[in-house]
């Protein structure tokens, strides 16, 4: 037998694992293109970036970073952001999500949540560095909040992937 | 710190590394950041995009405008009967206002023939409606509902019954985008309604904050002053509320002042606008529709 075809030791078979992470990045996106004003999605977290994080740090996951890379340039198109920014930011955050997985998978809660904030706040000052060259004058405040925010919703995120991973793996059996 | 890909012995490992995927993809992520914008390529491969995708964001548009009819639907009587109350003052000061316009374009009529002045001529080209924002750096931005196929090109003018909105930067088949007036790099000539005095309002990046440039420090300007367009560019109509003057500094050290203004027109909570085509000289240009705001367009 195929090893690819093996199931993970959460019992996860690939291909079912597959849909399960491109249904989850394909809700993900659809929220994150729904517009509820300028205020409040100033205040919304980055969804796709946390759902691209969560399954590169699981082992065997089909997700990886050309999957952050192109989620990251659709989400480019659709937000006006400059192209390859927002692809950039999500590849490199795919990345730092599979070299850490090992220790987000043995870390405490609060080392957990300090592992998630440090890899957005790295995605984040990438895109602010960029804005830097490009725009001049970034606002420093909203590159902030966004990794902040998102540590706050990686717990929930976290318990929805789980769920979503389990009632598919239910249904496939 | 051991990535899941590498637990394999060095020997069995195939494919290349995380980390060199990680820096092809921040490669690719320079090249295209570095094209975007000024290339040809990678405009083409914007608007490819921005076309397929264009249904999907339109479609999420559907829900949230289902819940505002809904929210409208369900709105209290009396705030209805105040509002039209409200619009009946208003709309009798409007009548008051449009008597003494109707005198004033007459004699801005006759001035101009008398200086031998030909009238501009602005054609509202088309009534369009947002269907995405832009966010993070390109907050100040946003996506349109229509492109090239209905004629809209870059560098027109977008409006709305309240003022000037912004330009279009770039206009793809089926939409185009947008930079508001606040947007970092627009330049917006302009002059104050009281004096009479030109200038030009810049972007800044920020929501609703523009500030007036080369304004010498003692030149006569008051928070409150109206700034309307000046039409010595070609792509807004002369006379066009712009912004109002909120806050006027005065250094020392500088010849210049610092005027702060916020926009006349806003886009939060407007869906639809027009765009404006410059006036070409020599040309006559063909009917357009008047712009009329939608029954469910904010006042």
């Amino acid at each position: 037998m195929n090893r690819s075809s093996l199931p993970d030791r959460r019992g996860n078979r690939p291909m079912a694992q597959t849909r399960v992470v491109l249904l989850s990045l394909a809700l993900a996106v659809t929220l994150d293109l729904i517009s509820f004003g300028s205020t409040l999605d100033i205040l919304r977290p980055d969804l796709a970036l946390l759902v691209v994080l969560y399954w590169s740090t699981r082992s065997r996951s089909p997700a990886n970073i050309g999957t952050g890379w192109c989620i990251g340039l659709l989400r480019d198109v659709a937000t006006l952001t400059p192209l390859g920014l927002n692809a950039g930011v999500y590849g490199l955050t795919a990345w730092i999500g599979i070299a850490l997985s090992k220790r987000l998978e043995t870390a405490p809660f609060s080392g957990q949540l300090l592992l998630v904030l440090l890899t957005l706040l790295a995605g984040s000052m990438l895109s602010w560095g960029v804005g830097l060259l490009i725009d001049g004058s970034p606002s420093p405040q909203t590159h902030l909040a966004g990794p902040l925010i998102g540590m706050l919703c990686w717990p929930l995120v976290g318990l929805l992937m789980r769920n979503l991973s389990m009632r598919r793996r239910r249904s496939d059996r | 710190m051991q990535p899941v890909a590498n637990r394999e012995p060095a020997l069995f490992r195939r494919g290349i590394s995380p980390g060199s995927k990680c820096l092809l993809g921040l490669l690719f992520s320079s090249l295209l950041l570095v094209l975007d914008g000024g290339n040809h390529w990678s405009a083409a491969l914007r608007n490819n995009l921005e076309h397929l995708i264009a249904p999907l964001i339109i479609a999420l548009e559907l829900p949230g405008e289902a819940a505002r009819e809904i929210g409208r639907g369900l709105s209290a009587q009396g705030e209805l009967l105040r509002q039209i109350a409200r619009l009946q003052r208003e709309n009798d000061d409007l009548r008051t206002t449009a008597r003494s316009l109707d005198i004033l374009q007459r004699e801005n009529d006759e001035l101009r023939a008398v200086a031998g002045l030909r009238a501009e001529r602005f054609a509202l080209r088309h009534t369009v409606q947002l269907i995405q924002r832009g966010r993070g750096i390109a907050s100040q931005r946003f996506l349109i509902d229509a492109g090239t196929r209905k004629g809209i090109r870059a560098g027109m003018g977008v409006v709305h019954p309240e003022g000037v909105v912004g330009q279009v930067t770039a206009a793809g088949e089926t939409t185009a985008d947008v930079a508001l007036v606040t947007d970092t790099g627009q330049n917006t000539p302009v002059e104050l309604v009281r004096t009479g005095l030109r200038g030009v309002l810049v972007g800044e990046g920020l929501p609703n904050r523009a500030s007036l440039r080369f304004i010498a420090s003692n030149a006569d300007v008051q928070p409150g002053d109206q700034l309307v367009t000046s039409g010595l560019d070609g792509v807004y109509p002369a006379g066009m509320p712009v912004a109002t003057v909120i806050s006027v500094r005065s250094d020392a050290q500088s010849d210049f002042a610092k005027v702060i203004c916020k926009p006349a027109a806003s886009i939060d909570g407007r869906r639809h606008f027009a765009v404006v085509e410059p006036a070409l000289e020599g040309s006559n240009p063909a009917p357009a529709p008047p712009f009329e705001p939608p029954a469910d367009a904010h006042p």
